[in-house]
């Protein structure tokens, strides 16, 4: 019995036979499994800025803006909308000189 | 000698239907002729060792390889110069082939196999001249040892 595994065991070494289809592999240029060639640097790890701290929060400008409603709901007056202002100077100025 | 010119009729058979095939595709032909229904040539290059196993690039583990195929050719050269009868002759063509393929491993970096037989779709693997040499020792060898262990058990 162990002089027929030896024998069977010889076969893998002297013979020389390929599968079908690890030969349509190399044909076809299907790639093998490899490292990203274009990554020549190492990533160094992510890190916090060293001001981190002192930047402002996103829930600061937040507060800023309802700030800015409530000055805008006590008085009337928007203070994006200056257009109209405008207008109606405008409107002043062209009436006085049709009247002239 | 008659295991010797055993041996390098193999060889030389091996290597010449190597050869003229690989000329051929060197010349232009694509390889990929189909002979009967059943059978076809097709040529690719094996670098691993048998079923297609082991398939590397040509590094140190390529050449480590080629080493331990080398040591088992030598191994089996001592067992030809020990043995006698039908069991010599069935070496002899296993080192015939198994020396084909360790020149191609050697001088190519892997090794040729073109004979390509199919049922439909399936394919058995891909192998050459050497091969059928190989497989035919190994199956003689095979069958040598399981009529000797059916003798023995008739004995008792």
């Amino acid at each position: 019995m162990y002089k027929i595994i030896n024998i069977l065991i010889i076969i893998f070494f002297v013979t020389s036979c390929e599968s079908m289809k690890t030969a349509k592999k190399a044909v076809t240029g299907e790639k093998k499994f490899s490292n990203d060639e274009f990554m020549v640097q190492k990533k160094d790890p992510l890190i916090l800025p060293p001001d981190y701290e002192n930047l402002p929060t996103p829930d600061e400008e937040a507060a800023n803006k309802e700030e800015i409603s409530n000055f805008e709901k006590t008085f009337g007056v928007s203070t994006e909308d200056n257009s109209s202002t405008s207008s109606s100077t405008e409107e002043s100025i062209l009436k006085k000189i049709r009247s002239k | 000698m008659k295991k010797i010119i055993i041996i390098i009729a193999i060889f030389f058979f091996d290597r010449v239907s190597k050869i003229y095939l690989i000329n051929l595709q060197a010349s232009g032909t694509d390889i990929d002729f189909y002979i009967y229904p059943f059978l076809n040539f097709y040529l690719i290059w094996n670098t691993g060792i048998g079923f297609g196993l082991a398939s590397m690039e040509t590094n140190i583990y390529y050449h480590i390889l080629t080493a331990i195929i080398a040591i088992i050719n030598i191994g089996l050269i001592f067992f030809l110069i020990k043995s006698k009868s039908i069991y010599a002759y069935l070496i002899a063509l296993i080192i015939g082939g198994s020396l084909g393929n360790l020149c191609d491993r050697i001088y190519y970096y892997a090794v040729p196999d073109f004979i390509d037989l199919h049922l439909g779709n399936f394919h058995w693997f891909i192998f050459n001249v050497a091969d059928i040499f190989i497989t035919v020792g190994i199956i003689g060898l095979i069958l040598i040892e399981l009529l000797k262990k059916e003798k023995a058990s008739k004995n008792v």
